[in-house]
């Protein structure tokens, strides 16, 4: 099934070229609507995931609900034969099977369950940031075995979350110390913890199959670009110490995303948030040059008319450049 | 030749005689979606300071509700010139675009200082602002937000009254007939098609805003609720439930399958499962909906809107104060165990032919 072809077709359609009586033939000619077969394969997967999720989602609140009427032993076995059976399905149905991975990824939400009722439990006094942490790092080796990229990607939350909440239980005590902490500590964390692993990711698509979707290495990049943004705004409307370098980080982050996805890995969507970066970064730079008055207003917007329409028209021909 | 390409695909509906001539010539193929949400955010940027520009050096324009209309219609009537007329030209569009949304800002202006006391009427007269800039202005941009903020400007007028759930069900039908008609007014793409995408947006907004509380803060509202306004949130949901429903009856004859069929009855009684089980969770069923059609339409745009909606309401479910942390606990549970259950029955009632085994991708 095409959406290409399919939005082909209704604007020819919409154009009087293709007859309009003539166009459900032409759809399913190229095959650009679902068949029987289709619409069962794409419920069966909807109600596989949803339904694992939302068991795994209800168990979750249901110890987060701390049922005092149910003693400790019943809820470490409950969680702990919920996380047997989802393991031991992915064990007996294969992980090549969507049945497998989605129960994979139904025993990783259970693992926090567990961790959860562990602490609220035994009250160990340890902070939220290591129970994603410890979370994060036991579920490891079932994100290396999965091989699919929206448990990896759901880790790499588990990780984000993790470094956001050490971040607020200690600030300043991660790598740039005697800095000002704050928000923007975080974003230099977190920009560089996405951009590491935006590398890592694309090192790795180059050679295992499961990391090429396209929509997992475009959610990764979109952080490591709000990240980077964020670090240029700080560095444009609070002049600091270390602010000049932030600026540097900005920019080499836009040099090295123009070079690698215009020549090396293609994507027009990262392209596009990186133009959509640079216009957000200007103007944010013009307001801090140009003294407030409406002189300066009209020419900021017409700056940013003419900055969209220049990556518009680039974006363009860079697009056009491309083979089919 | 590449089948996929407009002339492999024009050569194909010709050798079975669907189209004559040749392929005709190509205006300019549309951007991806990414790039027009990216000129979309800087249509908004530049009209924030256009904005700033009108109130800091035309200020007279800003001093009363008359005069801010007048400058409103002045300009949405200049950027609706521009985009007939430039059609070609990617800077006279770009301006135009922040034109247009400078009119509106004026426009909503213009409402908030004639309204502001009464939030039925400020929030009825945004949408009518919405609904004609949708209905006049030829730009997909342009149409998606306005359709998006009409949609939302309904919610809030009709929450203003007390009556509630009622305009997300009223979306959600438009939503669902947009998308599901678009080959019968196949002549009006351009118009529904980002109709549609705003609803979608609409759709995901509205839950989500009410979720997180934002709703409260736009419309304060204090008394109890009596008479229709007390059963619109029933009427809501059972507005939901037959959108839903209908959604399965008329893909059900697109895909010529009987509803007395073994697989149009099992195709019926898992929509209804499905619309009933999501009406306790708010937002899921919208989210189900755009999922849905989105697949139905083979658009994977709104698959993604829908899917990352149901994540957010699964998400927000946790924080709505209806009920206990137990009881949803239990719902979710028991709808996931439903879902899963539903999967080896469907297998076994359907035809092979319609189960066939395909190999799984994740």
């Amino acid at each position: 099934m095409s959406l290409p072809q399919r939005t082909q077709l209704l604007r020819w359609a919409s154009q009087g070229r293709l007859d309009s009586r003539s166009l459900p033939a032409a759809l399913k000619l190229v095959r650009a609507t679902p068949t029987p077969a289709h619409w069962y394969r794409f419920l069966d997967r909807l109600a596989l995931w949803t339904g694992l999720i939302f068991m795994a989602s209800g168990v979750i609140f249901f110890f987060a609900y701390n049922w005092q009427a149910m003693g400790r032993y019943a809820k470490f076995g409950l969680a702990e034969l919920l996380l047997v059976v989802t393991v031991g399905a992915c064990w007996k149905l294969g992980l090549d099977k969507a049945s497998g991975k989605a129960s994979l990824l139904a025993a990783t939400l259970l693992l926090g369950a567990l961790l959860a009722l562990v602490g609220q439990t035994y009250q160990t006094g340890a902070d939220t940031w290591e129970l994603f942490a410890t979370w994060a790092l036991l579920a490891l080796p079932w994100v290396l075995i999965g091989r699919f990229s929206g448990l990896l990607l759901f880790w790499i939350g588990l990780l984000n979350l993790s470094v956001v909440l050490y971040l607020q239980t200690f600030p300043g005590r991660f790598l740039w110390v005697g800095l000002i902490f704050g928000p923007e500590e975080h974003f230099r964390v977190l920009f560089l913890l996405n951009s590491t692993l935006l590398c890592l990711w694309e090192l790795g698509a180059r050679r295992i199959d499961w990391l090429q979707a396209h929509w997992s290495r475009r959610i990764l990049a979109t952080a490591g670009g709000v990240f980077a943004t964020g670090l240029a705004l700080f560095a444009i409307f609070e002049f600091n110490r270390g602010d000049l370098f932030n600026l540097l980080v900005y920019l080499a982050w836009v040099a090295a995303i123009f070079l690698y996805y215009r020549h090396k890995a293609f994507d027009l969507f990262v392209l596009a948030g990186t133009v959509l970066s640079l216009i957000v970064t200007i103007t944010a730079l013009l307001v801090r040059l140009l003294h407030s008055h409406a002189g300066s207003s009209l020419l900021i917007g017409l700056t940013v008319i003419g900055l969209a329409t220049a990556g518009g028209l680039w974006l363009k021909k860079v697009a056009g450049e491309m083979p089919t | 030749m590449n089948e996929t390409s407009p002339r492999g695909l024009w050569q194909t509906l010709r050798d079975h005689s669907l189209v004559s001539g040749d392929l005709p010539p190509s205006a300019s193929s549309p951007s991806p979606w990414y790039v027009r949400v990216m000129l979309g955010v800087a249509g908004w940027i530049g009209a924030f300071f256009l904005f700033g520009f009108v109130s800091a050096g035309l200020s007279f324009v800003l001093v009363s509700a008359s005069a801010a209309l007048i400058g409103g219609l002045l300009v949405s009537a200049g950027a609706g010139a521009l985009f007939r007329v430039e059609r070609d030209n990617d800077f006279i569009d770009q301006a135009a675009l922040a034109l247009s949304l400078l009119g509106q800002l004026l426009l909503i202006f213009a409402c908030y200082e004639t309204f502001s006391n009464d939030a039925f009427l400020l929030y009825g007269s945004i949408f009518v602002v919405e609904l004609l800039a949708t209905l006049a202005m030829p730009h997909f941009i342009y149409r998606v937000l306005t359709s998006a903020g009409a949609s939302i400007a309904l919610t809030l007028a009709m929450h203003s009254v007390g009556l509630h759930g009622l305009a997300d069900a009223l979306s959600a039908a438009c939503f669902t007939l947009l998308w599901l008609q678009e080959t019968a007014w196949v002549r009006l793409y351009s118009l529904w098609r980002p109709c549609g995408y705003g609803l979608a947006l609409a759709l995901f907004c509205s839950p989500a805003s009410r979720l997180w509380g934002l709703d409260t803060l736009m419309v304060q509202r204090t008394g109890d609720l009596h008479g229709f306004m007390a059963v619109a949130p029933s009427l809501g949901n059972a507005l939901l439930f037959a959108v839903f429903f209908g959604t399965a009856l008329i893909l059900l004859r697109r895909l010529r399958i009987a509803v007395t069929s073994r697989t149009g009855c099992v195709a019926l009684a898992s929509a209804i499962l499905l619309a009933g089980v999501a009406l306790f969770v708010p937002g899921l069923t919208q989210a189900l909906l755009i999922v849905i059609i989105g697949h139905a339409a083979c658009n994977r745009l709104l698959v993604g809107i829908g899917l990352a909606a149901l994540a957010g309401f699964i998400g927000g479910y946790y924080y709505t104060l209806q009920t206990t942390l137990l009881i949803k606990a239990a719902w979710l549970f028991a709808s996931g165990a439903l879902l899963i259950v539903a999967r080896p029955l469907a297998r076994a009632v359907l035809p092979t032919a319609v189960t066939r085994e395909e190999p799984a991708d994740a």
